[in-house]
């Protein structure tokens, strides 16, 4: 199994105040699969996703990945992970507007520590796949929200990621523009088989996902398969 | 991240905001130039006061006396009771160096020679058909150096010849100095019967104007200790009496120096070498070096507010950026450090920018200060700026820089991504 949690919960606050984000929940997420996490906003999705990431620990239970636990890594370990394991595309895109579209993309590369030409070339090789390698040199900010999001694309590729956590990838997008965001991340996920992992409550995007899981207060309330 | 790419996205940060990046340099840029001012005035001062003082006396010599004889006059303060059985009379002997002490000091180890230091007075120095005028005449020591506008210095053995110094050269008639060498003067003193008499003198040497050596002329030892001879004719307690003595270990190393000194101390003199000498006046001008500096480091001490202000407000306008790159894997230790060469780089553009700019400065001061309040001192730089207290400076610079940058960088570092990077 690629990526598993084992009854994680989470809580914030202690003692009387305390929330109960996360529920007792177990999942597991094979190689190349996809999954859609589903729920409103107070579901717990988002934690649930920053937990299965490394951004954040739970409170009980724990995350492995092939197999190895994250819960006792150091945070320069788990950060390690994050950088070669994984790929994060948010709803709002999080570009350095002022940077150019290439020094966006080459940033996680840059954080491993690459060299400036390798990077580049990785780098350059992303942006052909979100089909924006004539924007490299243009700065960020000047981009449309859906060129924007496919820069992120290829920031969370660069670096040949296992999995692609996806927050709300579409919902700062039109339809339209969100539809091509959608090709692209399955397209991605077919070819690469990089697994998907995505938060939403957008329907239509959930359905594309192998395995939709539904979230209400902080636990899996019920779990779908596609066709 | 590697340091490089570090140290480039730091400029590349600070580039980002140009105008508040500038006015953060201006800041520093401001208070290392105070620094380097006052430190340069401090140096300026040292180090004109030093080569004067090396002039005084080659390095391998000591200056010996006699001890100041403090039981005779109890410590500080007191007076002491006369006791006609207790301690010694006090006469010129208590302080002074007898015919004993020389050869007592001569057959020292390592000692190659002792020149007593002959106590004279001069009335005036004039020239064939010239006005008098009044000069002080000195003791030439071997090889002592003195900085020379024209001629030579004297020469051992040379018992006819002056080093005049440059300000008598137009008063005695002579229309430049290199002129003057070789002429004769004649210097008038009296002698032990109260008698004027005037001997002359050839002229082998113009000295430079200079802090210690321009009101004085030199002539030899051997010339000085005939006058002295002539002087204390009816006094021979005093003919035979020193205030001290020059005392040489010729081509001895420093360690050679100490140690002869300690020999010469050993026996209950006081000797002080050149750098003991230098040391003393070398500690006063420290003092003052130090005081000027204060300023220089309060100015300072505002600007690193200005680094700390500056980064804090970085920190926290790019919240969103630093939780991103944390996400993306970027250690802690890392968004500390891009921080840190962000201070340092601001320390080091206004440190570097304003050290050049106190040299500038200190050329352009240098010279207007020698051709005006200072023309009379040959040599004295009014700012001097070394290069390893400029590079010291730039350093002490980067340090508070770098300790400004700490708190800013200590944030930084502690951006919780998942905080930063949550949607409104």
């Amino acid at each position: 199994m690629l990526l598993e949690a084992t009854n994680i919960s989470k809580t914030y606050g202690r003692k009387e105040a305390a929330v109960r984000a996360l529920n007792n929940i177990s999942l597991a997420i094979d190689r190349g699969e996809s999954v859609a996490i589903v729920g409103k906003s107070g579901s717990g999705k988002s934690t649930l996703m920053h937990i299965l990431a490394g951004l954040d620990r739970p409170s009980e239970g724990a995350v492995a990945l092939d197999g190895r636990s994250l819960s006792n890594l150091p945070p320069t370990q788990l950060a390690d992970v994050r950088n070669f394991a994984f790929g994060f595309v948010f709803q709002q895109f999080f570009l350095n507007g002022r940077d150019s579209v290439l020094e966006n993309v080459e940033l996680p590369l840059k954080i491993r520590g690459v060299e400036k030409s390798e990077r580049t070339k990785a780098a350059m090789e992303a942006l052909k796949q979100v089909e924006l390698e004539d924007k490299a040199d243009a700065r960020a900010q000047d981009l449309s929200g859906g060129q924007k999001q496919r820069v992120a694309v290829a920031r969370a590729i660069v670096t040949n990621p296992r999995v692609l956590f996806a927050d709300e990838p579409t919902g700062n997008l039109d339809s339209k523009t969100g539809e091509r965001i959608i090709n692209l991340l399955f397209s991605l996920n077919k070819e690469h088989h990089i697994a998907l992992v995505v938060v939403t409550h957008d329907e239509d995007l959930a359905k594309r996902c192998q395995r939709r899981l539904f979230l209400k207060d902080g636990s899996i309330v019920d779990s779908l398969d596609s066709l | 991240m590697k340091i490089l790419d570090l140290l480039a996205t730091a400029n590349h940060n600070l580039l980002k905001n140009k105008l508040r990046t500038i006015l953060t340099i201006v800041a520093i840029f401001i208070g290392a130039l105070t620094l380097s001012l006052t430190n340069g005035l401090g140096s300026g001062a040292k180090g004109y006061i030093n080569d004067q003082l090396q002039n005084i006396a080659p390095e391998d010599t000591m200056e010996v006396r006699r001890p100041f004889p403090q039981e005779a006059f109890g410590s500080l303060g007191d007076v002491s009771e006369y006791d006609p059985e207790g301690t010694e009379s006090i006469s010129p002997n208590t302080f002074f160096l007898t015919r004993d002490d020389l050869i007592a000091i001569e057959e020292t180890e390592g000692v190659t020679s002792v020149t007593p230091v002959y106590q004279i007075t001069t009335e005036y120095i004039t020239r064939t058909g010239e006005g008098r005028y009044s000069i002080i005449v000195g003791q030439y020591i071997d090889e002592m150096q003195l900085a020379l506008a024209a001629g030579e210095l004297l020469a051992p053995q040379d018992d006819a010849g002056l080093i005049l110094p440059k300000r008598y050269v137009e008063p005695l008639g002579l229309s430049s100095p290199e002129e003057a060498i070789g002429r004769t003067v004649t210097v008038g003193f009296l002698n032990g019967n109260e008698e004027l008499v005037e001997r002359d003198l050839s002229i082998r040497g113009i000295a430079e104007e200079s802090l210690l050596g321009s009101f004085q002329a030199y002539a030899s030892s051997d010339w000085v200790a005939q006058l002295h001879a002539v002087q204390t004719v009816n006094n021979p307690a005093l003919a035979l009496t020193f205030p001290a003595a020059f005392v040489r270990a010729e081509g001895a190393n420093e360690e050679e120096l100490a140690a002869v000194q300690e020999r010469i101390t050993a026996q209950g003199y006081a000797a002080q070498t050149v750098a003991d000498q230098l040391g003393q006046v070398n500690n006063v001008l420290n003092v003052i070096q130090i005081g000027l500096n204060v300023f220089g480091a309060i100015a300072l001490l505002a600007a690193t507010f200005g680094i700390i202000n500056t980064l804090l407000m970085a920190v926290y306008e790019r919240t969103r950026e630093i939780g991103l790159m944390k996400a993306l894997g970027m250690h802690r230790r890392q968004i500390f450090l891009l921080f840190a060469l962000e201070a340092l780089s601001i320390g080091f553009w206004g440190g570097a920018l304003g050290i050049l700019a106190s040299v500038g400065i200190g050329l352009i001061a240098n010279t207007i200060a020698s051709n005006t309040f200072l023309e009379s001192f040959e040599g004295f730089d009014l700012l001097a700026f070394p290069i390893v207290s400029s590079l010291g400076i730039l350093a002490i610079v980067m340090v508070v820089s770098f300790l400004a940058g700490v708190l800013p960088a200590l944030r930084a570092s502690r951006v919780n991504p998942i905080e930063a990077l949550r949607y409104e």
